[in-house]
Order: C-alpha cells, then sequence, then structure tokens
C-alpha cells in the first residue's frame, strides 16, 4: 500500500477522469515524483486502484520513456541529444554536466541527488541547447549560470 | 498559480497579430487579461449560431490541420457529426517532432485561446466531454490549461449549461510519458484509454470509432486557436488572410543555424527565404546554407529557397518547423541523428518500422565509422525504401524519407563513406 499522502494523490488523479484507466499515466508521474522513480512493488497496488491487471501497467510503464523502475535519483536531469541541440553543441552542455556531477549519462551521482538522461527533442529548439531538471525546463548559457541552476537542487 | 514550473522565453513575433497576438509577450495571460482583449466573444457568438453552421463556417474558410498532415478541419467535422453520439474531442498538444514548439508557446502564454476554440468545437460536433493530451515533457503547459479550466468553469464558460445556453461541456488534462508516437492521433487515443501507445490500423478512422470506439475529432492545438478566429472575423473575412488557396496564419518555429530563432506568425505562401532572411535575421556568422529540415522533417537543398510554405506540392508543409543547417554541418551525421531518433521513438508493434529503423540506425553507425562495405551499403538502402510501404502508421512512413532525400540531394557527402573511395 501507498502511504496516506500519496494515496490521495492517486486517487484524485482516478476520481478526475470520466474513466479511471485513464489515470495510469498521471499516477506513474505521481508515484515517480514521490520515490523517485517507479518502485516495481507499488505496481500491484496501483494496479488493484485502477482496477487494471497487473501487467497491463507493467506494460504501461515499460512502454512510456519517462518512467524509470531502475534507479533512484532526487532529481533526474533531462537532456536533449535531439538534431537541433546535437548542432547547436549540446556536447560542451553534457561535458560541463558530466564533469560537474563526476558520473556518465544514464548514471546516478553517489549521493543519489541527481540522474543524468539524454532524451529525444525537448521542444523549445530556438533556445538550444536544452535539458529539464525534474519539471523545469532550462537553456544552457554557460557552466557558471548552470552551477547557480544545479544549486537549487538539493 | 500556486506552483509553476520555470518556463523558456522563446522569441515569438508576429505580422498578423492573431494566433500570437497575445502570446508574442513572454508572459501566462490570466483570464481577465484574455476577457479584456476581446476573449470569449467568439464563444458567445458561437452559442447563438448552429452547430452545423459553425462547420459550415469552419469548412467555407478552408481551414487545414496544423498539425503536419494538412486535413482540411471542416472535412473532418463533417464526417464525425454522420456519426452517432456519444462523440469525443480531442486536442492533440503533443508536439514532439525535433524542432517543433509553436504548440508550447500557444499553450504556455495563451491558454484560454486553446480553451476557447476547444468549447467552440466541441459544441459544433456534439461533445459533450472533451481532453487535451499534452505532452509528458511540457509539466508547466499542463498546470497551466488546468488553472485555465477552473478559471473557465468559474466564469461560466465551462461546465453545466455554458452561458445558460443550455450546453454542457467539461474539459480533462492528461498528461504524456515521453512517447513521440503519441503524437500520431490513434496512438494518442489509445494512450488516452491508459494504454500503450500502439497506433491502430485506419480504417476505421477517429470520426468513426475513436475514444471507446465512439466518434473521436483529434485537432491539433494550433489548429484549434484557428478557430474562435474565424467564428469572430466570419469565414469570408478569415478567407482574406494570406493566399486565397492555403487562408489564415501559420506558425513557423524556426531553430538552428540562424540568428533570430523563434516562433514567427506569417502567412502561408511565406518562402523559406523570406523566414530565414527577412524574419530570422540570416544564418549564424552569414555563413553559407548547406540543408534546411522542414515541414514533417523533409529535408530542403540551398537551391530550394523559394518553396512556400503551404500544402501544395511543392509547398514545404507540414508543421511548418524550419530547422536550418550551415555550410560546416554534416549531413551524414544529420541522417545518423534522425536514425537514432527514428529508432528510439518507434512503438515496436509493427515488424518494418521496429527492425527497420533499429538496422538503418545500426548500419549508418558503420557508415559514419568508414566499416561499412558494400553489402552494407547495400542493406542500407534496401532498408530504407522498404520501411515506407510497410508499416502501419505514419512514423514508419516517414522513417527513411529526410536520409533518402539527403541521399538525393547530397550524393558527395554519402561518397566519402563508400569503401570504394581511400580512406586518409
Amino acid at each position: 500500500m501507498f502511504e496516506k499522502e500519496l494515496e490521495e494523490k492517486l486517487k484524485d488523479h482516478i476520481n478526475y477522469f470520466p474513466r479511471k484507466e485513464q489515470a495510469i499515466l498521471m499516477c506513474l508521474h505521481e508515484i515517480q515524483n514521490h520515490y523517485g522513480y517507479i518502485p516495481k512493488e507499488s505496481l500491484k497496488p496501483l494496479s488493484d486502484m485502477l482496477g487494471l491487471p497487473l501487467n497491463h501497467v507493467e506494460g504501461v510503464v515499460a512502454f512510456y520513456d519517462m518512467f524509470d523502475t531502475e534507479s533512484p535519483a532526487r532529481h533526474r536531469i533531462r537532456v536533449c541529444v535531439s538534431i537541433v541541440c546535437h548542432f547547436m553543441q549540446k556536447d560542451k552542455l553534457i561535458s560541463a554536466l558530466k564533469k560537474k556531477l563526476g558520473i556518465e549519462m544514464g548514471e546516478v551521482t553517489e549521493d543519489g541527488r541527481f540522474k543524468l538522461i539524454p532524451v529525444q527533442c525537448i521542444g523549445g529548439c530556438s533556445e538550444a541547447p536544452l535539458f529539464m531538471i525534474d519539471e523545469d525546463t532550462y537553456k544552457f548559457e554557460g557552466e557558471e549560470k548552470l552551477d547557480e541552476i544545479l544549486a537549487k537542487y538539493t | 498559480m500556486k506552483y509553476l514550473p520555470n518556463i523558456l522565453d522563446i522569441k515569438a513575433e508576429t505580422t498578423l497579430n492573431l494566433l500570437l497576438a497575445r502570446a508574442k509577450k513572454v508572459k501566462t495571460h490570466s483570464i481577465d487579461e484574455y476577457i479584456e482583449s476581446g476573449g470569449y466573444k467568439a464563444l458567445k457568438k458561437a452559442l447563438s449560431m448552429d452547430p452545423k453552421e459553425i462547420i459550415d463556417w469552419v469548412d467555407k474558410s478552408q481551414l487545414r490541420g496544423r498539425g503536419g498532415a494538412g486535413f482540411p478541419t471542416g472535412k473532418k467535422w463533417q464526417f464525425a457529426v454522420q456519426n452517432p453520439p456519444p462523440r469525443y474531442f480531442i486536442c492533440n498538444a503533443d508536439e514532439s517532432e525535433p524542432g517543433t514548439f509553436k504548440d508550447r508557446v500557444l499553450i504556455e502564454r495563451d491558454p484560454h485561446l486553446l480553451i476557447e476554440g476547444m468549447i467552440i468545437s466541441s459544441y459544433a460536433i456534439g461533445a459533450e466531454k472533451a481532453f487535451i493530451y499534452i505532452r509528458g515533457e511540457y509539466p508547466a503547459g499542463y498546470y497551466i490549461l488546468r488553472n485555465a479550466i477552473e478559471e473557465a468553469k468559474s466564469r461560466g464558460f465551462l461546465g453545466n449549461n455554458i452561458l445558460g445556453s443550455g450546453y454542457s461541456l467539461d474539459i480533462y488534462v492528461a498528461r504524456g510519458g515521453g512517447a513521440y508516437i503519441c503524437g500520431e492521433e490513434t496512438a494518442l487515443i489509445e494512450s488516452l484509454e491508459g494504454k500503450r501507445g500502439h497506433p491502430r490500423l485506419k480504417p476505421p478512422f477517429p470520426v468513426q470509432k475513436g475514444l471507446w470506439g465512439c466518434p473521436t475529432v483529434v485537432n491539433n492545438v494550433e489548429t484549434i486557436c484557428n478557430i474562435p478566429i474565424i467564428v469572430e472575423k466570419g469565414w469570408e473575412e478569415y478567407r482574406y488572410i494570406g493566399p486565397s488557396e492555403y487562408p489564415g496564419p501559420k506558425l513557423f518555429p524556426v531553430s538552428g543555424k540562424v540568428k533570430k530563432p523563434g516562433v514567427y506568425e506569417l502567412p502561408m505562401n511565406t518562402t523559406l527565404r523570406e523566414l530565414i532572411f527577412k524574419y530570422a535575421g540570416g544564418t549564424l556568422g552569414n555563413k553559407k546554407i548547406k540543408a534546411i529540415l522542414s515541414g514533417a522533417l523533409d529535408c530542403f537543398s540551398a537551391d530550394e529557397l523559394d518553396t512556400p510554405m503551404d500544402y501544395s506540392p511543392k509547398g514545404f508543409g507540414g508543421t511548418g518547423t524550419v530547422i536550418v543547417l550551415t555550410e560546416e554541418d554534416n549531413i551524414v551525421e544529420l541522417c545518423l541523428k534522425i536514425a537514432e531518433f527514428y529508432e528510439h521513438e518507434s512503438c515496436g508493434q509493427c515488424t518494418p518500422c521496429r527492425v527497420g529503423c533499429y538496422e538503418q540506425h545500426n548500419l549508418l553507425k558503420k557508415i559514419i565509422k568508414g566499416d561499412a562495405s558494400e553489402k552494407d551499403w547495400e542493406a542500407f538502402v534496401y532498408i530504407n525504401k522498404h520501411i515506407q510501404p510497410t508499416s502501419i502508421c505514419g512514423l514508419g512512413a516517414v522513417a527513411g524519407r529526410l536520409i533518402r532525400q539527403a541521399m538525393e540531394k547530397f550524393p558527395k557527402e554519402f561518397e566519402r563513406y563508400k569503401p570504394t573511395v581511400v580512406k586518409y
């Protein structure tokens, strides 16, 4: 079972839609925000709340890119590696992030603070190169500014 | 609003002051600001009209879908109302194509334009429930829309008995989970039903059997934002905006190697040359243009700068996206990024796309390393050609297209990777 606070949030999503199974992606976002990833043990209680078979829920989690059942991290840094960012010097952003965090793409920092994730187009290409931290979207404006931004996430 | 994630200050300019009348300013416009600048007038007018008349106006306006396919919106609505209720209306806000960020600007800055357009559209097709499916990577847009819907409800524009008309509508917002394929309308419907985003075979089209098997209209954000403009101005006046065959305002998201990247609202007879040089300030460092990615990720060379943005066979059409690459950029590297994108975004349902996109990417990696044999080249060309005609949906249909166009338009760029050429 979920903790009370999280359970209430999940119930809100489920009651919001005309049919409860429609809330599945919203619930997965909520669970990931809460735990920093999606623990496999959370899928059975979720499937019960949604009235869906467990393997349906597992299939959905595996399909959508944003959900991570492997590595918990307090903050997810999504770096765009798609076409526009690629030609607008995304490599500078990536090497700055790797250097500051001491990890490679796909890894989590030792203290569990950040996970570095390559993603396809974020959709703000005039400001490329771009990255997201959790729900915030940023453009890369040099290493100093990057330090300031990272400092906001503890 | 209590909480709003950080959003980007995307430049937005307009010569028409229609879709970007408010959104050219970097701020989220509240319902009061929207009403003060003439908002929700079109809704009042629409509710006094017969729904059939609105469909007729949209048809006569010659508005075409702005999500990429360019299908006539009025025709889509006419097909939907031929089928019995319940009917549903869905706003496709899953904008995920590389280089496309026009819908984001409308959602984040002028959410009520979209909401007003949705209420009128839903009224026209007789839907009592409508949905916005917004991509997972636009969390700010999600909160802004939820807030705007509450604002609209509190003023009686949404909910039961809208403005005393007897018509009722609820709008729900759903977030995606990071899957490009969910921008394909049938995959979007599957996802909205709480499933994996696998496209359905068409026919039946969504206007026949869509959400939960009921007639459903799926329209793009920018398309829907045209509806209040058509209702307010009337279809005759709307037809005078831009060229007579392709009327209406169009948003062009311009990115890549230009001095002033951003979203531009212009008429549809605008050419690539005007967009890049007149509006976007020319190329960075005044370098020579090598290639432009436009429309639905089509590849244009510097010789094709006079291509207009319209839906004619010679137009660049699609979503209006423009990505500019200059002389120092490597075309084969571009193809590699495109192949990587499609491999990553293939939903895996049908074999030609799942395996084809994977192999296309692998072979291109080999080619760019200089390790490809004659046989690899043959396989590459064969696979590239065969993904398209054998796939279920549009993703497979375009997965090889840009690469094929690039091979035709830039043969020399590929020559140096061929095994017959001496490598240094």
